[in-house]
């Protein structure tokens, strides 16, 4: 097996380390080990290890080594960062605590704060006198000698890290870089971030926060990709190093410990273009992902093959302007607790009894009713074969619980309890994606849904008939996404800059001059990667906006069009009736521009082996209405499904780490990739 | 037809997100930015009646949960599908508060029949009038607040009506801006019209319309709940605005709240007569009018945040509003101030709760921080601009649990801020400094969050700027429990140079280039004895720059020493200022100000006041008001009871002044 290239994922997350190893045959090994969250290389290693004692992998042979990891959102999580000074244009300092007076909860007269003050109390932020006006022209020169004066202060006061955020420094960054220039002749070893290098772009305090999350997470980030660098290079991998970025493109670890802030969404990104992936290998290419686990449940779009990108993403309950896969996260999972409130209403989460107690069908104490004791009581899982047989349900406690804490207060049967528990918590994922979808402007029946984690293929059927939706694919190995989507991921840089410019009189060359620019940096950061750079692809975009108006939508910029300028803006129109329901034919304005650069990525994810014996476990009765009604439904062994097998729902499809529902009216087919495809008939709508 | 709690659940769910989804629209579109930087707006679905049965709970202005539109609906004829009706005329079906409220509704039909509508207001910065942005103090008539459309169709079968829209249009300073913003209007209510389609789709027509009578008796329930836990009894409170009018005499709101079972009253008797300027709230005398259900919402909100909000809450609750005062103002008194006078309403019923559940409620939340508008002339191309800078807006009260937030959470902060970068691109104006202020927050063992200020210089001649909801440079934010009174608010002309001018309450401003503007909103209150406090919390405090030294040891008793506390010279210290203090104190701490003010107008002279107010025709008692301050003003220390005797004697000497007064009684 020595000859043969070998391409490895590796996605770590808060319980496993999740690996998908392809070798250049197509054949995939993927696995799970524990991960080590005091250093979570230690479980990459292992992995590697394993990779080459049991798999017969030589290390050598691995070309490829991409990672998605949550070091950067640990060290958020658990405040682990920098201690962090900040430079502020004197006057401003409190605009990161301040911020811009949003609330979660605008009716409570009790507030927690909305601004990340963590990041640098009053006492490590610093003003600077200097001014820069709007244009870009300096009204007031850098005092650097107080510039100097504060760093040194701060230096003193002990900081680890050092964020710039001065005004309208993206307009004109000179000030920002004489004060990187002055702190590295003095403090050579100090991490600097920038704000018109990370983040240049309108709006002071959403730049500061982004800068200030840059320069935190830097130094854990910058170790811990430094220390799994030299182990992998100890144990013979010579490929690259390759990081998974939020937006869902790769980095060279180089590239990526200069610009941490991007990887909040390591892990993430993978699973949606993952995702994508494996829509493509079967020809979807208009996707919504429902990755529902035991408190939460992950909802993300892929549209034409490209998973749908936001400007502006969450870090801990911080919104944070830093381009994103656009996941959305709803508290609705497995463990999520159904309760009565006082006005005698059903309710279903956000509270859940997590893994401990965990639902009251555990046996490990819990005795609230929650939604996985409705799928006992349903007879949807199996309290014997609970990923794979290795948690033992009690079927009896599921039933008691819904007893006692939903059927009696309401005066139901537990039978149609528990099938309410399952319709409200399906609406609300439903009301999530639908709000998700129309949000973008999509209309989710034209999607395909993708149910991953332990819970999502469970309820595709009931979500994909709330939404009018008639196809469901389920991956062969919904749990290890992840990890398969970093081996389909490009490597992509993307640089953008503050353009502020009406496109009326605009001349196509000032936007010429501008990506020139942007694509010198791009190139540079490519240049690093070691990819042909024959194999680049180049594309731009315009955060495009009506003159006036705040918000803006990122449009296309093709630069092979007769006409560009005029093709964007109808570009533009176009976008703005998909998202906002009308276009008015107005002046807008250019506020950002975009250079992407991308090399490689979709290629083939392998396949695992299919076991031999029939793929017919048995039968079992599964309740499909509140009055009672039961049907008999047959269940499949998925690790012994070949391939083109169908059949028709009522089904059960078991395997150890999720089982699959499918509910009367669907047909399922296993495909050539290994996914399991739902489909039924596209009815007539009918109205009452 | 009875709904199941399984059906109601989801439908719930759908009407919210429907709202929401109609917020997102018009948020997203909207033109000005006022609204696309400080959320001012709602949107929401009512009933056939024109009962608010859902609202957005994260995007928009907080103050509309029980908005009846029933007034304007039944004030139009006849409606046919694709219609769209508006109005901002506060004196047409008490639903529009103030005229730039530009309020709009869509009847949603089903099978040519109307099911309910969608429904929204955005506040437009300019509805012309007598001064730009339309609202001053010192305006006293409505008519000078701008133009008013009673409610009329603005879309008629899809087609916009061009005869009302231009009229609006005509009498606005920057047409533009209010056409932008009245398009994302519309916009929204496609989206609402959209979503209730598809939700009748699902759940069938019937269904739909049991569910959302449905919908208000479940908020009702929950909010009977909530009131439940709470003591019965009655519990007063009163505060003030500054000035009624400019330099003019306090304005007083005053609420006696009984709490009785699963409900409560409010009796607004005691508040000050109608004032001959904008600080009134036309609530058309209806008992349970939003604009007086706000603090409501909140407080049972904050008891418990599942409250599903709607007009249902409100049935809880019914008030007294004796006519011609100023939370239930006769034709033609202005209004445009409305937002002070509500906010400190707003702060009365939060002071009354406090004291029905003292340990599960915070202490006051900062104001008097003003809507910043500045009209001036861009040096650069000679075209006039007139722009909102944002709120200046204040911490949030100390709790039973923790300190108020810093500098956000005051009571008017739905309104978000505008960022520095988009103002200086906007408004020719030179922003020097946007920051907290030191010492602000009322100490406490949970502290008052503190002040906000802004510091900007202007560029052009005339240059003039309005601090609209100017207040509490005079009366503060109170605390509970030990916890001290907030900071002043101020409003100062170049400061720390030779010709520096401390504005006090004013709110207008004329200035020239070279002139800095310094404003600040006063801190919110604190919770509990700051003797209590941490004293490392209070170290932390002082490295933050939020407290100085010095206040750490008047305030808090705390000595530090080399950056750490002194532990020693701190429980001296706290043992002798605990004992200086033993005698001081009742529930509320008041500030100074408010203390001195009230030891001449006692409870029982303000109950005078309002007695023999009563008994004169609407238009004679402010003016009364006025001559009866006067003459206690001037009364010698030993003339003074506090019963209530100095009034009536006062009051006596007024109406023999005046014989025009005389015939009328």
């Amino acid at each position: 097996m020595a000859a043969e290239a070998v391409r490895v994922g590796v996605d770590v997350g808060g319980t496993f380390t999740d690996f998908s190893c392809v070798v250049s045959h197509g054949r995939l090994f993927a696995f799970k080990l524990p991960s080590t969250p005091e250093d979570p290389s230690q479980a990459v290693l292992h992995g590697v290890d394993m990779l080459v004692r049991e798999y017969g992998v030589t290390p050598a042979a691995i070309n490829v080594f991409a990672h998605g990891t949550t070091v950067a959102t640990n060290a958020v999580l658990e405040r682990k960062g920098a201690r962090l000074g900040l430079l502020t244009t004197a006057g401003f300092r409190d605009v990161l605590e301040i911020g811009r007076q949003m609330r979660r909860q605008m009716y409570s007269v009790r507030l927690d704060p909305e601004t990340p003050v963590f990041l640098a109390p009053g006492r490590f932020r610093k003003g600077v006198r200097e001014r820069i006006g709007p244009d870009g022209a300096v009204i007031e020169p850098l005092d650097e000698a107080d510039a100097v004066a504060q760093v040194a202060a701060l230096v003193e006061d002990g900081i680890g890290a050092l964020a710039v955020c001065l005004l309208f420094s993206f307009a004109n960054p000179a000030h920002e870089r004489r004060i990187a220039a002055l702190v590295a002749e003095r403090w050579p070893t100090l991490p600097v971030s920038l704000s018109s290098m990370v983040d240049p772009a309108f709006r002071e305090y959403e730049r500061t926060v982004v800068t200030a999350f840059d320069a935190y997470i830097k130094p854990a980030v910058d170790a811990y990709l430094a220390r799994l660098a030299d182990g992998l290079i100890q144990v013979g991998v010579t490929a690259p190093l390759q990081i998974m970025q939020s937006r869902g493109g790769l980095a060279g670890a180089v590239t990526a410990r200069q610009r941490p802030v991007r990887l909040f969404l390591s892990g993430p990104a993978g699973g949606v273009i993952g995702a994508q992936n494996e829509g493509r290998a079967v020809g979807f290419d208009d996707l919504i992902t429902v990755d529902i686990g035991g408190t939460s449940c992950d909802i993300a779009l892929v549209s034409g093959a490209k998973p749908l990108i936001r400007q502006e993403g969450q870090i801990d309950g911080y919104t944070l302007r830093v381009p994103m896969v656009d996941v959305n996260a709803i508290g609705a999972g497995g463990g999520s607790i159904a309760w009565i409130d006082a006005a005698g209403g059903l309710r279903v989460g956000p509270h859940s009894a997590g893994s401990v107690p965990g639902p009251a069908c555990y046996g490990r104490g819990g005795g609230e009713a929650t939604v996985t004791d409705a799928s006992v009581v349903l007879g949807l899982i199996d309290p014997g074969y609970f990923v794979g047989g290795k948690v033992a349900l009690d079927p009896g406690r599921a039933q008691a619980a819904i007893r006692d804490r939903v059927a009696a207060p309401l005066s139901m049967s537990v039978e149609a309890a528990a099938f309410g528990i399952h319709r409200v918590l399906n609406a609300q994922m439903a009301e999530g994606i639908r709000l998700v979808s129309i949000k973008q402007g999509f209309d989710p029946r034209d999607f395909a849904l993708l149910g991953l984690g332990g819970a999502g293929p469970l309820h595709v059927c009931a979500l994909a008939e709330e939404l009018g939706m008639t196809r469901c694919l389920v991956p062969r190995h919904p749990g290890v996404l992840s990890a398969s989507g970093l081996l389909a991921a490009p490597v992509e840089h993307e640089v953008a800059a503050a353009f502020s410019r009406p496109l009326d009189g605009l001349e196509l060359s000032a936007v010429r001059e501008a990506l020139t620019a942007l694509d010198a940096e791009a190139a540079a950061l490519m240049a690093v990667e070691q990819v042909d750079p024959a194999a680049v692809v180049i594309g731009y975009a315009a955060d495009a906006c009506y003159v006036g108006q705040g918000y803006t939508i990122e449009v296309p910029l093709d630069l092979t069009q007769p006409d560009p300028l005029a093709r964007l803006y109808q570009d533009f129109l176009a976008l703005h009736d998909r998202i906002y329901g009308h276009a008015v034919d107005g002046p807008i304005r250019l506020v950002n521009l975009r250079a992407v650069h991308r090399a490689g990525g979709g290629g083939a994810t392998g396949k695992a082996e299919i076991a031999t014996g029939s793929p017919v476990k048995g039968t079992r009765s599964v309740l499909v209405a509140g009055d009672g009604t039961r049907v008999m439904a047959t269940v499949y062994d998925r690790a012994r499904m070949p391939t083109g097998l169908r059949f028709e729902g009522p089904a059960i499809v078991e395997q150890s780490d999720t089982t699959t529902w499918v509910a009367p009216g669907w047909t399922a087919r296993t495909l050539d990739t290994g996914a399991l495809l739902l489909e039924r008939p596209v009815l007539m709508e009918v109205t009452p | 037809m009875a709904i199941d709690p399984v059906t109601l659940e989801i439908l719930k769910n759908h009407c919210r997100a429907a709202a929401e989804s109609m917020a997102f629209t018009l948020y997203r579109t909207a033109h000005s930015t006022f609204v696309k930087e400080t959320e001012d707006f709602t949107t929401g679905l009512t009933t056939v009646e024109g009962l608010t049965f859902a609202t957005p709970v994260e995007l928009g202005a907080t103050w509309f949960v029980g908005l009846n539109y029933a007034n304007v609906i039944k004030a139009i004829e006849h409606y046919d599908e694709g219609d769209i009706a508006m109005t901002n005329d506060p004196y047409s079906g008490s639903v529009c508060t103030h005229s730039p409220d530009m309020h709009i509704w869509k009847p949603v039909f089903h099978d040519g029949e109307i099911v309910c509508y969608v429904v929204g207001h955005i506040h437009n910065t300019d509805v012309g009038g007598a001064v730009p942005a339309s609202i001053s103090r010192t305006l006293s008539e409505v008519h000078q607040e701008g133009i008013r459309i009673p409610p009329a169709k603005i879309v008629r079968r899809g087609e916009i009506n061009h005869d009302v829209l231009d009229v609006l249009l005509a009498n606005v300073r920057m047409p533009e801006q209010n056409w932008g913003d009245l398009k994302a209007q519309i916009a929204a209510m496609n989206t609402g019209e959209r979503r209730v389609h598809e939700m009748i789709e699902k759940f069938g027509i019937e269904t739909f319309r049991t569910g959302i009578d449905a919908l208000l008796d479940y908020a009702e329930a929950q909010a009977r709940e909530i009131m439940r836990e709470l003591p019965d009894g009655r519990y007063d409170f009163a505060d003030y605005l500054d000035e009624d009018v400019v330099d003019g005499y306090p304005c007083r709101i005053a609420l006696s709240l009984e709490i009785k079972g699963d409900g409560c009253t409010f009796d607004f008797t005691g508040s000050d007569p109608q004032i001959e300027g904008s600080v009134n709230m036309p609530t058309g005398g209806e008992e349970r009018h939003a604009l007086l259900m706000v603090g409501l919402v909140y407080v049972l909100y904050s008891l418990n945040p599942r409250l599903f909000l709607n007009a249902g809450v409100c049935r809880i609750c019914r008030s007294i509003l004796p006519e011609g005062t100023i939370v239930n103002p006769q034709f033609p008194a202005a209004v445009g101030l409305r937002t002070l006078s509500v906010q400190r309403l707003q702060g009365v019923i939060f002071g009354a709760f406090a004291q029905a559940a003292p340990d599960r409620l915070p202490s006051s939340p900062a104001s008097g921080g003003p809507i910043m508008n500045v009209n001036t002339i861009d040096n650069r191309t000679g075209r006039r601009v007139v722009a909102s800078i944002g709120p200046i807006t204040g911490g949030a009260g100390g709790n039973p649990r923790e300190d108020g937030t810093e500098g956000s959470g005051a009571n008017a902060s739905f309104l978000k801020n505008t960022p520095v970068e988009i103002n200086e691109v906007e408004v020719p104006i030179k922003i020097l400094r946007y920051g907290l202020t030191p010492d602000s927050g009322g100490p406490g063992k949970y502290r008052g969050g503190m002040a906000t200020e802004l510091r900007f210089e202007a560029q052009a001649p005339n240059t003039r700027i309005t601090a609209r909801n100017r207040d509490r440079s005079r009366f503060t934010s109170w605390g509970v429990l030990g916890g001290k009174a907030g900071s002043r608010s101020y409003f100062t002309l170049n400061p720390g140079s030779n010709h520096e001018v401390d504005l006090g309450n004013t709110d207008i401003l004329r200035v020239g280039p070279g002139d800095v503007v310094h404003i600040g909103s006063g801190g919110a209150g604190g919770w509990g004895d700051p003797l209590e406090r941490d004293t490392d919390a209070v170290r932390v405090d002082v490295l933050r720059h939020l407290v100085s030294p010095e206040a750490a040891e008047h305030d808090y008793g705390v000595v530090l020493a080399n950056g750490g506390i002194d532990v020693g010279a701190t429980a001296q210290l706290r043992k002798r200022l605990g004992a200086e203090r033993r005698n001081g104190g009742g529930f509320f701490d008041y500030g100074e100000q408010r203390t001195a003010f009230e030891r001449l107008w006692t409870k029982d002279n303000y109950g005078a006041l309002t007695e023999l107010l009563a008994g004169l025709p609407v238009h004679w008692r402010f003016f009364v008001k006025h001559r009866v301050f006067e003459a206690i003003d001037a009364l010698a220390e030993d003339e003074r009871a506090g019963d209530g005797t100095e009034v009536r004697t006062c009051f006596t000497r007024v109406v023999d002044r005046y014989p025009q007064l005389k015939a009328l009684l």
